[in-house]
């Protein structure tokens, strides 16, 4: 057993069963989000015809449970754990109560959320009131149920900031680890997340009980809140790489701690200004606003990046120190065979390919040719599901053998499931952006439009089916495996684990090393991301429409 | 003894690196500078129908916007449907109404500008590519007025569209890529377009409505 494991199976059982009962909850509604989501996959390839409000429902509940319960249950369970187990000596959850109360405000917002889809207009995630008009009862429901998962959340997150807080007033601790300072700054953005939902969801939610007239504005808040749920769980995907590559190789950053809490904090300076690019398509934003939004946009990859940067340069410069040969053959030292590092590897790919997608999207002038289209779907699909939920997967394999006291079910089965959902997501992802460039809109049960359609978008639709399949098999293991592993009465002895003997030189002798992975990977990544933009004003300026200068009279 | 660093694990070095993606910016800027993006740069007025009038607009140009509603809009754009309907309902408009204006491409022009013109216009056969021809277009669940459009290929339009329910979209599918356009409920949007080629164009919603969502859609031939 490791240190961080060790201090995890110490916790107090009622610290355990809290962690093991949220991340229960999370695997479930993953479960139940993929399934959810194959459905409606299937129903764009042709395959099934579910009727539209049971179509649309679906899609709802897809997106419910898998971008906001999953993701925000996932993270609260990490992140009470990563703060609970930081530091040596008697660790336990602060304010647990709290905690347990938030968690349980987070599962009442599931169901008000699924009562309120299933009784009313599905509304899809986004919940416009517009479309509400006719229910206003069932839609105020499911904005309850948003308004109970941000209170939750809030309490969770507090919890956990008490939990990193603990030690230092009680003396046992003077500064924070790296793992503790990032674990608060991720409550932090948690917090103000839930802040964004409260924000976008309660003037709907009083609209719809009575109160108040129609927010006319709902969309802005909307897109606010959709940029923090898939940005801002970036710094509890870095946080995650940070603690898992000590666990797996032992090899902590060679750039000292403050080094990698600056790093953190840039999340804060750089994420939340740089949410305008999702409104470039809004009717009446002036142009000098959209020009301004994509100037920030540029920004958004920073913390990402230097984070990533610290990461690899650590692990490269250490494994030369051990005798690593070559440009890459420090790669072929790291445990592959392990399901965490299978996971987070490939979690590295699809950042890179979601982020690379995401900067055509930043540029307001591409709005017109992309905005809501599949490209949308297709690149978040690769940050959300490929990079982020793959770490929470990677670090639940770390931590529930932990919890539990025993090992991980099926682990050789769950060291390849990566590779296959990293393949079902680039068929989807792949098929999702073409299809978005062809400009087949999101959101949609049947794309045919009574054979008016592209014939590519029918194609197109069928490898979404085929990725999206591939995809839920893969998740599907994922969340049986591990729900098994959390059973009581499977258990097996944990064997002790020895962490990669990657740390043993000195940082001195690492940093003498050469480490040009990082800044290859920002090569190609930045010439991706050229390519890409280059590829989309191309096929814009292709088509045969021409723009007049002026509106006239 | 301080050891020597390698510049790649410097901190300085790596910090640098973090903003590599700023770089595109310059490509942004080399692609702006090159043809026009037909699509992208299309005028995009949008006026919102409901709140006064913005100071920014044309005075003296005649009846003024303010609190103009859906209602109006969808008036102008019934006498506009039956001004240029055909026989089997599908609408060819031929009058033209806005010549164009190289400088007219303030977004905020439009709150007070011409909710009333198209009626004033008097149809002047159409064939004069330097003035554009206004379209009316109303999206509602789930279908476009007019269902379909026949327009002339290189003929620059105005398209002065409006969502009079909930948010639409009013997007065009032009082969091997969209135009697409986002309509939000009683905010009246106007694009100047040409379409170059002759061909059938679908006209469909981008912006999740309700349940036949996919279902709405339109036609635009292009002769």
């Amino acid at each position: 057993m490791t240190n961080f494991g060790a201090r995890l199976s110490a916790l107090p059982h009622a610290d355990r069963v809290l962690l093991k009962a949220m991340i229960a909850a999370a695997l479930g509604l993953l479960g139940l989000g993929v399934a959810l989501g194959l459905m409606t996959a299937l129903a764009r390839a042709g395959l099934i015809a579910p009727e539209p409000d049971q179509g649309y429902a679906a899609l709802t509940l897809h997106s419910t449970a898998a971008f906001f319960y999953w993701l925000y249950l996932g993270q609260s369970a990490l992140l009470l754990a990563f703060a609970a187990a930081d530091h040596t000596g008697p660790g336990r959850i602060a304010l647990a109560p709290l905690a347990w109360f938030g968690f349980a405000l987070m599962l009442v917002g599931f169901a008000l959320n699924a009562a309120g889809t299933l009784a009313g207009e599905p509304l899809l995630y986004d919940g416009p009131p517009e479309l509400a008009t006719e229910s206003r009862g069932a839609a105020g429901i499911f904005y309850l149920g948003y308004i109970a998962l941000a209170l939750g959340l809030i309490g969770v997150a507090s919890a956990a900031i008490a939990t990193a807080f603990a030690p230092k007033l009680a003396g046992r601790i003077g500064a924070w680890s790296t793992i503790s300072f990032g674990a608060v700054v991720w409550a932090g953005l948690l917090v103000v997340s839930a802040l964004a939902a409260l924000n976008a969801f309660l003037p709907a939610a009083i609209w719809a009980f009575g109160g108040g007239t129609l927010p006319i504005d709902h969309s802005v808040g909307w897109h606010l809140l959709f940029h923090n749920m898939h940005y801002l769980p970036l710094i509890g995907t870095l946080l995650t790489w940070y603690v898992l590559v000590g666990e797996l190789t032992g090899v902590t950053s060679l750039f000292g701690s403050r080094f990698s809490k600056l790093v953190f904090c840039l999340y804060l300076v750089f994420v939340p200004p740089t949410s305008l690019y999702h409104m470039f398509l809004e009717p009446g934003l002036a142009p000098i606003v959209r020009l301004i939004g994509s100037l920030l946009s540029l920004f958004i990859s920073v913390p990402t990046v230097a984070a990533f940067l610290l990461l690899i340069a650590s692990l490269e410069a250490s494994a030369r120190a051990r005798g690593a040969r070559g440009l890459f053959g420090w790669i072929g030292m790291l445990p592959w065979r392990d399901p965490a590092m299978s996971a987070i590897g490939m979690a590295v790919v699809n950042l890179a390919i979601g982020g690379a997608l995401s900067f055509v999207l930043i540029q307001e002038r591409l709005a017109p040719l992309l905005s809501d289209t599949f490209f949308v779907p297709g690149y978040f699909h690769f940050l959300t599901i490929g990079a982020v939920s793959l770490t929470l997967l990677a670090a639940f394999c770390r931590v529930i053998p932990a919890l539990n006291g025993g090992q991980l079910r099926l682990a050789s089965l769950l060291a390849r499931l990566p590779y296959a959902l990293t393949l079902g997501l680039i068929l989807f992802g792949g098929a999702g952006v073409l299809a978005g460039l062809r400009g087949m809109p999101r959101r949609v049960l049947d794309a045919g439009y009574d054979g008016a359609s592209p014939a590519v978008w029918a194609s197109l639709s069928t490898w979404l089916g085929v990725g999206g399949a591939i995809m839920t098999l893969a998740l599907a293991l994922y969340v049986g495996t591990l729900l098994v592993s959390l059973m009581p009465g499977r258990v097996r002895p944990m064997p002790t684990l020895t962490p990669h003997a990657l740390s043993t030189m000195t940082a001195d002798a690492a940093l003498s090393k050469p480490a040009w992975s990082g800044p290859l990977s920002v090569i190609v990544l930045v010439g991706a991301m050229v390519a890409l933009t280059i590829v989309a004003f191309r096929l814009m300026q292709s088509l045969p429409i021409a723009a007049i200068g002026g509106g006239g009279h | 003894m301080p050891i020597h660093r390698p510049f790649t694990t410097r901190r300085g070095f790596l910090a640098t690196l973090s903003f590599g993606a700023i770089s595109l910016y310059g490509v942004w800027e080399s692609l702006d500078t090159g043809a026009e993006p037909a699509a992208g740069a299309s005028h995009n007025g949008a006026h919102d129908a409901d709140p006064a009038p913005t100071a920014a607009g044309h005075e003296g140009h005649g009846a003024s916007d303010s609190g103009t509603s859906t209602k109006e809009f969808e008036r102008l754009a019934r006498e506009f449907i039956a001004r240029h309907a055909r026989a089997d309902g599908s609408v060819e408009p031929l009058g033209a109404a806005a010549p164009i204006s190289s400088d007219d491409d303030d977004m905020e022009h439009g709150a007070s500008h011409g909710m009333s013109h198209e009626a004033d216009a008097e149809p002047d056969g159409g064939d004069d590519a330097s003035v554009a021809i206004d379209v009316y277009l109303m999206a509602t669940q789930w279908a476009y007025e007019p269902a379909v459009l026949h327009l002339k290929a290189g003929q620059p339009y105005r398209f002065r569209m409006m969502a009079l329910d909930a948010s639409h979209g009013a997007s065009i599918q032009l082969g091997s890529g969209s135009h697409v356009i986002r309509l939000r409920r009683g905010v009246l949007v106007e694009r100047t377009m040409r379409l170059e080629g002759p061909g059938r164009y679908l006209l469909y919603c981008t912006v999740y409505c309700g349940a036949a969502h996919d279902r709405m859609s339109g036609m635009i031939m292009v002769s």
